[in-house]
């Protein structure tokens, strides 16, 4: 074997062993980079037969891949030591989720109210505000009537401007009385309007 | 609702009971793994319940395929869970985990764990959330690769590709807090 050929497997296997790589013509040939790729499937027997008999073999032999195995098998030791009591998580439902399951199953639209409570509760205050418009529009509480009276005309209700001398008192019109087409002058008096035909 | 459709619902009901009792410990399990927390554990598997009485239409018998679907449905809600509380508290917690990682917090006399154990708990924190819903499922619920594939929806090979990166990352934090 050629010097050249030695380093090339050094560079792969790291610890200078040939074994692994020196397979027959038409049996598989696994790098080091290969087999640790699949040695978590291998550690977990995820991996098929012939493959883990290769991976198993290159193991034997290889000082690097028994490392990152070591490696991998200890990290698997420590999370195999917490379990879940030891973690402080529970192996069953409350009581209190339980019977929210029950609530849910059995009262779908209340259950849909707990989970959205806002969204209900803004749906309720839009449904209130509108509600109480309505009535209040139709009921027409927040305004006053028109209250009818008669019009006061201030001037001529036949549009001829009306001479008076300064600090006479100023005429008042009022419109006619309904079916007697009468015109009724009314005059200022003091706090009151007086009235003459 | 006629005599009929109530006897339906409470067989329904029954059956209910009996998925929950079969699967309510293994799915908290593996929830409180995801969230480092109890409570929302019990509310993510409620919810995931609550969604499969809702949305299952075979027969509700414990079976691969209805273990499967709880597996993802429950893994979704935590997603949520998480998203929500990203938003408000979370940022703050991590932030203090991130300062301190390997620190082995005081949980009273009656916590066992090892400072090693604790620190591998550390290290699965650091993963990606993907990455440690396979390390869970797979080290702790013992799931096949192709029972992973099918609660995950990834392939079986791209399952052994993360797992195998996970671990990786896994032991090299642990190198480097000198668990191993």
């Amino acid at each position: 074997m050629k010097p050249q050929g030695n380093k090339k497997k050094q560079a792969r296997c790291g610890n200078g062993h040939a074994d692994s790589h020196n397979g027959n013509n038409g049996e598989m040939r696994m790098k080091c980079e290969e087999i640790q790729a699949v040695l978590f499937d291998y550690m977990t027997r995820e991996l098929g037969g012939a493959r883990s008999d290769l991976v198993h073999e290159h193991l034997r032999k290889c000082r690097e891949c028994q490392k990152a195995a070591g490696e991998i098998e200890a990290t698997l030791a420590l999370l195999g030591q917490t379990s879940a009591e030891e973690t402080g998580i529970s192996t069953s439902l409350s009581d209190r989720r339980r019977e929210r399951m029950v609530r849910a199953i059995e009262h779908p639209l209340l259950d849909w109210i707990y989970v959205h409570h806002i969204i209900a509760s803004v749906v309720v205050a839009v449904v209130v505000i509108l509600v109480s418009f309505i009535v209040l529009y139709k009921t027409r509480l927040w305004r006053d009537p028109p209250t009818p009276g008669p019009t006061i005309i201030i001037g001529d209700p036949n549009g001829k401007p009306e001479q008076r001398e300064p600090g006479s008192e100023v005429p008042v019109f009022t419109r006619p009385a309904p079916g007697t087409g009468e015109v009724r002058r009314a005059t200022h008096g003091e706090g009151s309007v007086s009235e003459e035909k | 609702m006629n005599k009929e459709q109530k006897q339906a619902q409470t067989q329904r009901l029954a059956a209910f009971e009996t998925v929950v009792s079969e699967y309510e410990a293994a799915l908290l399990r593996y929830a409180g793994r995801i969230l480092h927390n109890d409570n929302a554990a019990q509310d993510v598997v409620q919810n995931a319940f609550i969604r499969l009485f809702k949305s299952w239409k075979d027969d509700m018998i414990p079976s691969p395929k209805l273990s499967s679907w709880l597996y993802r449905v429950t893994h979704n809600c935590a997603v949520d869970y998480l998203r929500k509380e990203s938003r408000r508290k979370l940022l703050h917690t991590r932030h203090a985990d991130e300062q301190d990682k390997f620190a082995v917090p005081n949980r009273g006399k009656g916590f066992r764990i090892s400072e090693a154990a604790e620190g591998a708990v550390a290290a699965l924190k650091t993963l990606k959330l993907r990455e440690q819903q396979l390390v869970v499922l797979k080290v702790y619920e013992e799931k096949s690769y192709k029972e992973i594939s099918e609660i995950t929806g990834l392939t079986v090979s791209n399952v052994g590709y993360i797992l195998h990166h996970a671990m990786k990352k896994m032991a090299t934090e642990l190198k480097k807090a000198k668990a191993i």
